[in-house]
């Protein structure tokens, strides 16, 4: 029963997986590859639309590969809704049930002097594992490789960015990040569209 | 129990906008979460807000699910966690299903792209004024200065793939230091030296 497949698949996935979406991407291509569910080729089509979508990028992915299998096993839209009930439910359990049972865990222990001595050092950790990703996020969105290998930089999203950053750092209180990213999309077709006349 | 209901709404309202305007995956929905959960709603202090992030980030699962149920069930215990942690999923669903069924002209679709030329610039801003807002709740010590900085040359080292080396070992890394640097700390102020009383509590003890 390829939905129940999908199913324990997917819990798997998320049961094993540890860091989020880039580090279950490999298990997932493989399970799915292996199963015959889709092609390679198919799952880095999934990827760039599941990073040009709102929305968490496992969940996006798991989204396409059960409507993708369950379309192409029931031919309906029943079927496609069944996958991704499976594949979403699948990767969601895991997630839930964990968190739940640390979360009461985490009441008890919060006040532990070792749990609190652990978490004096982990908090400056996460701030420096904030500041790699954005790190990371910048030189994919700042730099590019232009053709012959040469490096090209991208002087519209550094402009772009600084412009988001000093309103953000002046105005914080006053600005929603939704309303920046919304703005920000619009700013994009603008440039691209309008003033390098792409359209 | 009517302000049971009414948090449960809130909850699934205000995760449903953070499901629906997180590009880019776990990192870029801190910057909403912070806006949402601790600067407009109180729920949490952005200290939590960096414990959650450990928890989420070093427990199995996805990290966007897993800091969602830890926020819900936090304000709304079981019902909470529910509301927030299904909410934060259902917009990826939606438009992932919509789009799916036209996907091949999507992604290469040129305003598409334009926009997102635009978002991602945006979302490196959000990021890094993120990290600013985490870096006022940490503490202002030597010993968090230098957990930081290694933990920061670690990590860069690591997303550039110049070290083999899992995000959650480093977690799990400055954990066990803390532990042992408080159990050390605590020995050291409970003996007097010299008869003297204990050394007062601060944290220049180390090089």
């Amino acid at each position: 029963m390829i939905f129940l497949d999908l199913f324990f698949s997917f819990l798997k996935i998320g049961l094993f997986t540890i860091g989020g979406g880039y580090a279950m991407l490999p298990l997932i291509s493989e399970t799915v590859v292996e199963k015959g569910w889709l092609t390679a080729a198919q799952i880095i089509d999934f990827v760039a639309i599941a990073e040009s979508t709102p929305g968490p990028f496992s969940i996006n992915v798991a989204t396409f590969v059960g409507m993708t299998v369950g379309n192409a096993t029931s031919g309906s839209f029943w079927g496609g809704a069944l996958g991704i009930l499976c594949t979403v439910g699948g990767l969601f359990i895991p997630s839930f049930v964990i968190i739940l049972i640390v979360y009461k865990l985490s009441e008890k222990f919060m006040k532990s002097k070792v749990i609190n001595d652990a978490f004096v050092t982990v908090r400056p950790t996460i701030v420096a594992l904030i500041a790699s990703a954005f790190l990371s996020l910048a030189a994919a969105t700042f730099l590019g490789k232009g053709s012959g290998g040469q490096i090209s930089v991208n002087w519209f999203g550094i402009v772009w960015f600084a412009v988001c950053f000093a309103a953000l750092r002046l105005f914080g209180k006053k600005i929603h990040p939704i309303f920046i990213i919304i703005i920000s999309a619009g700013v994009g077709i603008l440039y691209y569209g309008v003033i390098l006349g792409g359209i | 129990m009517k302000n049971k209901i009414k948090t449960f709404f809130t909850l699934f309202w205000t995760f449903f906008k953070i499901g629906l305007f997180t590009f880019g995956g776990g990192y870029a929905m801190i910057a909403l979460i912070e806006k949402e959960v601790c600067e407009k709603k109180g729920w949490i202090t952005n200290k939590e807000m960096l414990d959650l992030v450990a928890i989420a980030e070093s427990t199995p699962g996805v990290i966007a699910l897993n800091t969602a149920t830890f926020v819900g069930a936090k304000i709304g215990g079981f019902w909470g966690a529910l509301a927030a942690s299904v909410a934060v999923v259902i917009p990826s669903v939606i438009i992932i299903s919509v789009i799916g069924t036209v996907y091949e002209r999507f992604a290469v679709n040129k305003y598409v792209q334009w926009a997102f030329m635009g978002i991602r610039a945006a979302v490196a801003a959000l990021i890094l004024n993120a990290v600013f807002k985490m870096y006022k709740s940490v503490d202002k010590s030597p010993l968090a200065y230098i957990v930081m900085a290694a933990s920061f040359v670690l990590a860069v080292l690591s997303v550039f793939d110049v070290i083999p080396i899992d995000i959650v070992y480093i977690i799990l890394a400055s954990a066990i230091f803390g532990i042992i640097w408080g159990y050390f700390k605590r020995k050291r102020e409970l003996k007097p030296v010299n008869g003297e009383a204990p050394a007062p509590k601060d944290e220049e003890g180390e090089k």
